[in-house]
């Protein structure tokens, strides 16, 4: 038994090895990908930096270009950046002044907060209402839950956030603190800064959640097993809690890994409308000045992040359905 | 004299019905308002100088809280030893700065920070006693100047005594001096985006530590009036390090740099050893605090000023000022006609294109335009049809002029211009326009292409984003046309003109080569005489409207919105170009709240 056991921690652990090595090559055709599309698209990253640059003349351009490294041939440049960011050094921003890496660590949080947020808003409505939509399907109760899933669904949430803050300031003459406020210094500043759009941002993913979980309830609902469950006289909650939506998490863990990766890596209008220096603006606006060492980094960064959370995803999958083996 | 009134707008002209005996008075009462101004040429530079009384012209108040073309200073803010008060923070947004060396880019984005923390030689009046639509130089770091040689090759300048940096390393609080000014200025003169201005100067020259004399390798009366727009003093242990001074900034202006967080904002707090002094004889600036945000969405901004967040706003068109003082009954706010500003949408034409090379296309295009009908779709018709020019109409005009006075080849006249392209034998041109600035948002573009059209031109645009557009730009790299003229606005006259269509020119960019021209250019930099120099000016502008290097059309006034108890502010920067170009003004500022 026990030997058993350890068998099945070692599959699981060369499992986890054998995803972890696969990161390699996807890590290295998205920096190959990412780092030579960067310098087909037209714009000149030392202009965008510069704002303009009339009156400097050839040689100082030059110059300034030799100073970024920028004069070096693209294949020489690319493997500098790969070789130093192994040793840790992702490179300078341009626009920033300040390594990659400080700029990543300033803004992950920001991001990681307002996505975990909007994450838990996300579990803790939309659950609760695609498993009543299924239950109580046809009445009075699904169609409200449908029709929140299809308002939100329908409405951009940066409109909403638009709209937000404008209401908020119409009719309240308030709007929330801009910049970031860390939370370990003033919590309810922090919250109140955070809390409206981690609300909307949430609520954006709880109607696409909602909508997967009913249709999943519902399948499983109409499954033997649950017949078989009401049959054997256990009680309407127990099978619904234990044996339905257990079996029907699973679409909706997939769904939310992706809706996961994506919220903590920033969502670059809300942070925009709302005035937080998350990942997604630091990506926006780097694209936007050509800051090639943020762009790529941060790039690579959502990569490992992508791929961390689907491999969480698929290690919950044996946890959700022992059928899995992920040996 | 023209009425300083201005139609266009239905609901706007219904309000003016019952303005005229008022505004009649009021113009009477402030002894006739423009002609008032009008008495000193405003084309010209002031050679010698110290402080100048500002003339305080006529006020159009077209809607509670909404003035047109000028507000005139309030009693209060005519007795400021009386009425002036101390303290508060003034909360403003500004563009995300990419760094904070005035020589490696001339940008509203580093103006800002540099206008709190930096002074120059000489500076234009601004602030609620100002002209808007007239250049006056004040002294700043250069108590006075001169003129010392009459043909515009010298000028002197004598730097104020008792000036020190700012307590904070690397500069300690030392004093200032003539050294500063002359090592900062060869620096400027030998690379950077001020050269084009700087490349006339022969040698800087300090027969003491509190003058500093520049002699030039030819004549350029326009010399003090760059100094005032160019001259930021910036302190050699800044520049000498590239990191530093694309980072930090110290020196010896009225604030302190307190933070800065690229993306977010900035904080300045008053330098408590500024030199200068407030009209209550104690130290400037009045205020004590200014917070800076980055807040690119309009949507927000104007919550945040709702919110008390912001303490100006800038109105995005008439509905949407309209609507802010339903809110905010209380702001203040003002519409300026532009003068040719930052970004200016028209065609550009790369004169090196055998299509644009024959006068008659570009003047058919030109006349092609119905201009009134552009603004009235556009700018509710404030312009009337006048468009942007090369140069700013201040410098040329008494008054705001009307399309008239572009001559022949801006009025509306399709069957000429469909005659000239005959003519050419260009019946079929087609060209690409590559586009960037949309004004205010809107599609300037389409209506210029639909009616281009009808005289059997087809435009097609290509959208780029800004760093492409600029990139275009500096390496000179459209084909045809670009719609997007970016310029450094300068409080001389000749920064507007002259590097732009000299032959071989840092800002030219469409590749303008013009003996005529040219010879004009040089001309209005050597006159002395300011009525002489507005003729050559003048002369200069007749012939830009008439060879269409580029095609204008009416430009969206400059809105800006503030909070009553900002005194002392007024929005315009370079003769009628934006805010973002005149916080030096904070500095006199006041908060009344």
């Amino acid at each position: 038994m026990a030997a058993g056991l350890q068998g099945k921690g070692t599959a699981m652990q060369m499992y986890i090895l054998r995803r972890l090595l696969s990161y390699i090559p996807v890590l290295f055709l998205v920096s190959l990908f990412t780092f030579f599309i960067l310098r087909v698209i037209p714009g000149d990253a030392l202009v965008a930096m510069m704002g303009e640059r009339q009156g400097m003349n050839q040689a100082e351009m030059e110059r300034a270009r030799h100073e970024l490294g920028l004069d070096r041939p693209l294949p020489v440049q690319y493997l500098s950046w790969i070789g130093n960011g192994l040793r840790g050094d992702w490179g300078r921003s341009f626009w920033l002044h300040k390594p990659v890496t400080d700029a990543i660590l300033d803004t992950f949080p920001v991001s990681a907060q307002l996505g975990v947020m909007a994450f838990a808003i996300t579990v803790v409505v939309a659950v609760p209402i695609g498993i009543v939509s299924a239950v109580r399907q046809d009445s009075w109760v699904d169609y409200v839950g449908r029709l929140f899933a299809i308002s939100f669904l329908s409405i951009p949430s940066f409109f909403i956030a638009i709209l937000s803050i404008v209401f908020l300031a119409r009719w309240f003459g308030w709007i929330p603190p801009r910049g970031y406020i860390n939370p370990l210094r003033d919590p309810i500043g922090n919250l109140e800064q955070m809390i409206i759009p981690a609300l909307i941002l949430g609520l954006t993913f709880s109607a696409s959640t909602a909508r997967i979980v009913r249709t999943t309830m519902l399948e499983v609902l109409r499954e033997d097993y649950i017949r078989t469950a009401r049959a054997k006289g256990l009680r309407e909650r127990s099978v619904i809690w234990r044996h339905a939506l257990k079996n029907s998490l699973i679409p909706v863990v997939t769904y939310w890994g992706v809706s996961l990766a994506a919220l903590i890596t920033g969502s670059v209008l809300i942070e925009v409308v709302y005035g937080l220096n998350g990942m997604g603006r630091l990506t926006y606006d780097a694209i936007n000045q050509r800051d090639w060492p943020i762009v790529q980094t941060v790039i690579l960064f959502f990569v490992v992040i992508t791929l961390t959370i689907n491999l969480i995803i698929d290690l919950l999958y044996g946890v959700l359905d022992p059928r899995i083996q992920h040996a | 004299m023209r009425a300083w009134t201005n139609g266009g707008w239905p609901r706007r002209r219904l309000l003016r019905v019952g303005l005229p005996l008022g505004a009649a008075a009021f113009l009477a009462a402030c002894g006739g308002g423009r002609t008032a101004r009008q008495e000193a040429p405003s084309g010209g530079t002031p050679t010698t100088g110290g402080t100048v009384a500002g003339q305080v012209g006529a006020v159009a108040k077209i809607a509670p809280g909404h003035y047109e073309k000028q507000l005139a200073a309030s009693q209060e803010e005519l007795e400021v030893a009386k009425n002036v008060r101390r303290g508060g923070t003034l909360r403003a947004r500004y563009l995300d700065p990419p760094h904070f060396d005035p020589a490696r880019a001339y940008s509203c984005t580093i103006f800002h920070t540099a206008s709190y923390v930096y002074n120059r030689l000489l500076k234009a009046n601004l602030g609620a006693q100002a002209d808007p639509f007239k250049l006056e130089l004040v002294p700043d770091l250069a108590e006075k100047w001169e003129m010392t040689a009459p043909d515009a090759t010298e000028f002197t300048f004598f730097l104020r005594k008792n000036v020190k940096w700012q307590n904070l390393p690397p500069v300690n609080g030392r004093p200032f001096t003539a050294e500063d000014v002359k090592l900062v200025f060869e620096r400027y003169a030998s690379a950077g985006v001020q050269k084009d201005f700087f490349s006339v100067v022969d040698r800087f020259e300090m027969p003491d530590q509190y003058t500093i004399k520049a002699r030039l390798k030819e004549p350029y009366v326009d010399f003090p009036a760059t100094m005032a727009t160019y001259s930021f003093i910036v302190p050699r242990e800044l520049w000498l390090n590239s990191d530093k001074v694309m980072t930090e900034a110290v020196g010896t202006g009225p604030f302190i740099r307190e933070s800065w967080t690229p993306k977010q904002g900035s904080t300045f707090v008053r330098n408590p050893d500024y030199w200068e002094m407030g009209a209550d004889g104690k130290p400037l600036p009045y205020l004590d605090r200014i917070e800076v945000l980055v807040e690119p969405n309009p949507a927000a901004q104007k919550a945040a000023y709702r919110a008390g967040r912001l303490h100006l706003y800038v109105p995005t068109d008439n509905a949407d000022g309209d609507d802010l003082l339903k809110t905010s009954p209380n702001t203040v706010w003002l519409d300026l006609p532009q003068s040719r500003g930052g970004n200016v949408n028209g065609f550009q034409f790369n004169m090196n294109n055998p299509k644009f090379k024959d006068k008659r296309v570009r003047n058919a295009i030109s006349m092609a335009i119905d201009r009134v009908a552009y603004d009235e779709l556009l700018y509710d018709g404030l312009n009337k049809g006048y468009s942007a020019t090369a140069m700013p109409w201040t410098f040329i005009y008494d008054d705001f002029p009307s399309l008239k006075d572009q001559g022949p080849t801006f009025q509306y006249n399709p069957a000429e211009a469909k005659k000239l392209l005959q003519a050419a034998g260009a019946e079929n041109l087609e060209f690409e326009v590559v586009e960037y600035y949309l004004t205010a948002g809107r599609d300037a573009f389409s209506p210029a292409q639909d009616m281009l059209r009808q005289v059997g031109i087809k435009v097609r645009n290509r959208r780029v984003d800004n760093p492409t557009a600029i990139t275009m730009l500096a390496e000179r790299k459209f084909e045809e046309a670009i719609n997007m003229v970016w310029g450094p606005p300068n409080h001389s006259i000749d920064g507007w003109i002259y590097p732009w269509y000299i032959t071989g020119g840092g800002l030219n960019y469409n590749g303008v080569s013009n003996p005529e021209l040219d010879n004009l250019l040089r001309a209005q930099r050597r006159e002395t005489d300011n009525r002489k120099r507005r003729e050559i000016l003048r002369q200069i502008d007749r012939l830009l409207n008439d060879q269409n290097y580029e095609v204008w059309w009416p430009q969206g006034w400059y809105r800006e919105a503030w909070i009553p108890a900002l005194k002392n502010f007024r929005p315009q920067g370079f003769l009628g170009t934006s805010v973002c170009y005149s916080n030096e003004q904070f500095t006199r500022a006041w908060l009344a709240e």
